[in-house]
């Protein structure tokens, strides 16, 4: 493929105008359309939208991989619990749980299980973005809409039995405290305007008495 | 814009023509950021959003309309309503502009506002005042409930304002989703659209405030003299300003001996001095708003606002 092609390529992927002919070739050449793809995946990740990714073909490798596994046969070792079972009338009749077809059930969701936890752990790993919403940091509560007293609480990791009640009960007067200057600061932002508003209508009436005299 | 582009090979002698296309690209980006400001002022619309925070997930429904008034002058009177859609909370009414809250067990409260202050500022706020602060870079369209919202990022001038990061419906111009994001893009606080509906008229719910008895005037603020003679400000944090006019602050438990508001048109820093409780220090965080308790020989200075907690520790050091 020709520079030439990437380039009116690479200033679509940047919103700029393309020509009808450029367009026809795109829908038509599935190269010019994975290269497509891969600008505007490429734009992506610098601007740093993209959601962490999980590649899709992860599982079937894995599964794969546990394929070409040894397998170990556990040994059958009788267990005095089952004996009992075995030799009660009621489960007498019924085959031994460790038998063969019941054996590769179990592997096979031993490993099934192994798989999704393997999945869902680096799922895991990979979410950094959203992590600040998730993870406990030192958070005040406040009331949503102030005036209402909701209770500040202080987050869990603050709060634990390593500190003494008196010094639980000192967090909890400045939690106090907090509250009030928290209500006082959105009081304050609330009248604001109204403030400068009284401020400037004090300062034309002073005008006017000053043009007055 | 250019800044962000990408490119694998381009002449440089293109990069002139390209600055002179931002240009005019940047000028089309910022209309489609009022576009945002004139839908949350123009249209008629029920809708529900949740404010996230850590450990904090907040839903409201908010009421918007339009109220043509009949007679010779007639001016459109917008109507809003803003409640919390679980549990019981201040009610928070606006018409015109006035803002009325209504707490249970309390007195209705006017304020001479026109913009309900518990709704994300840079929604409401003058442009002049957001394009001094913010440079705008257009991202790429996502699905957000099914509609394409296009992303708009505000990012910040000054290292020590957080950015805001804005989808807007792109057929509508409606804020779906604002993210207020820190230096390295980390989420602070997320304010999200979960319910839209815009109305062809006025909703019915906010009908009973055309005409509702309420308050007439604003109570006069008490024009107490500030008691900070004794104290000072001796630094502010880069394109904040020092309100001069500024409503009493009173506290039930202990007196406040100093406060100061910060603002930049657009955010509000509040510092407060207090006679020292003698209790620990504390940094704690609400959302995008740092909470800074300090002490030093008899006095604690708390500083609460948007900004980052080594900025909100040089400013309560900078109390005199």
């Amino acid at each position: 493929m020709s520079s030439e092609h990437q380039e009116w390529l690479s200033a679509a992927s940047d919103n700029q105008s393309v020509s009808a002919e450029q367009l026809d070739s795109l829908l038509s050449d599935p190269q010019l359309q994975a290269s497509w793809l891969r600008y505007q995946l490429a734009g992506s990740v610098i601007r740093q939208e993209l959601a962490p990714q999980l590649d899709t073909a992860f599982a079937d490798r894995f599964a794969a991989m546990l394929e070409q596994e040894d397998s170990h046969q556990l040994v059958a070792e009788p267990v005095p619990v089952l004996q009992q079972a075995t030799a009660s009338p009621v489960g007498g009749s019924q085959p031994a749980a460790n038998q063969g077809w019941w054996k590769m059930l179990m592997q096979g969701a031993i490993a099934a299980s192994v798989a999704i936890v393997a999945v869902v752990g680096v799922q895991q790993t990979q979410q950094k973005p959203d992590d600040a919403l998730t993870t406990p940091l030192p958070v005040l509560q406040t009331s949503p809409i102030g005036g209402v007293a909701a209770p500040v609480s202080l987050s869990q990791t603050s709060v634990e039995s390593r500190f003494t009640p008196q010094q639980q009960q000192q967090q909890l007067e400045q939690q106090r405290r907090l509250q009030e200057l928290m209500q006082a600061r959105q009081q304050q932002i609330r009248l604001m305007e109204q403030a400068a508003a009284q401020q400037a209508k004090k300062d034309t009436t002073d005008e006017g008495k000053g043009q007055q005299q | 814009m250019s800044l962000t582009s990408f490119r694998f090979s381009a002449g440089w002698f293109c990069s002139l023509a390209l600055a002179l296309c931002s240009l005019s690209a940047l000028a089309d980006d910022w209309q489609q950021f009022e576009r945002t400001q004139q839908a949350v002022r123009k249209f008629n619309f029920d809708v529900s959003f949740v404010q996230v925070r850590p450990n904090q997930l907040i839903t409201y429904r908010w009421l918007h309309g339009i109220h043509e008034q009949s007679g010779s002058l007639s001016v459109p009177l917008e109507l809003e309503r803003l409640l919390l859609q679980d549990g019981v909370g201040t009610d928070t009414f606006r018409r015109g502009d006035k803002v009325y809250y209504a707490a249970p067990d309390a007195p209705v409260i006017v304020t001479q506002n026109d913009s309900i202050k518990e709704l994300p500022a840079i929604l409401f706020e003058p442009l002049p005042v957001i394009q001094q602060l913010y440079d705008i870079v257009p991202g790429s369209s996502v699905p957000l409930s099914g509609r394409t919202a296009q992303l708009l990022r505000l990012s910040a001038r000054d290292a020590s304002r957080y950015s805001y990061w804005l989808w807007q419906d792109a057929e509508t111009g409606f804020p779906l989703r604002v993210d207020t994001v820190d230096e390295q893009n980390v989420v602070l606080d997320r304010w999200m659209v979960v319910h839209l509906q815009l109305k062809p008229g006025l909703p019915a719910e906010l009908q009973s405030l055309i005409s509702a008895q309420l308050p007439e005037q604003p109570h006069a603020l008490a024009n107490s003299q500030a008691p900070q003679a004794q104290f000072k400000l001796n630094w502010i944090p880069p394109g904040y300003q020092l309100l001069a006019q500024q409503a009493p602050v009173s506290t039930r438990s202990v007196p406040v001996l100093a406060n100061w508001l910060l603002s930049d048109g657009l955010h509000q820093i509040s510092v407060f001095v207090q006679p020292t409780a003698r209790l620990p220090e504390q940094q704690l965080r609400d959302g995008a708003t740092t909470i800074l308790v300090t002490t030093r020989q008899n006095l604690d200075v708390t500083v609460i606002g948007p900004l980052r907690p080594e900025l909100a520790a040089k400013l309560a050091a900078a109390v005199e």
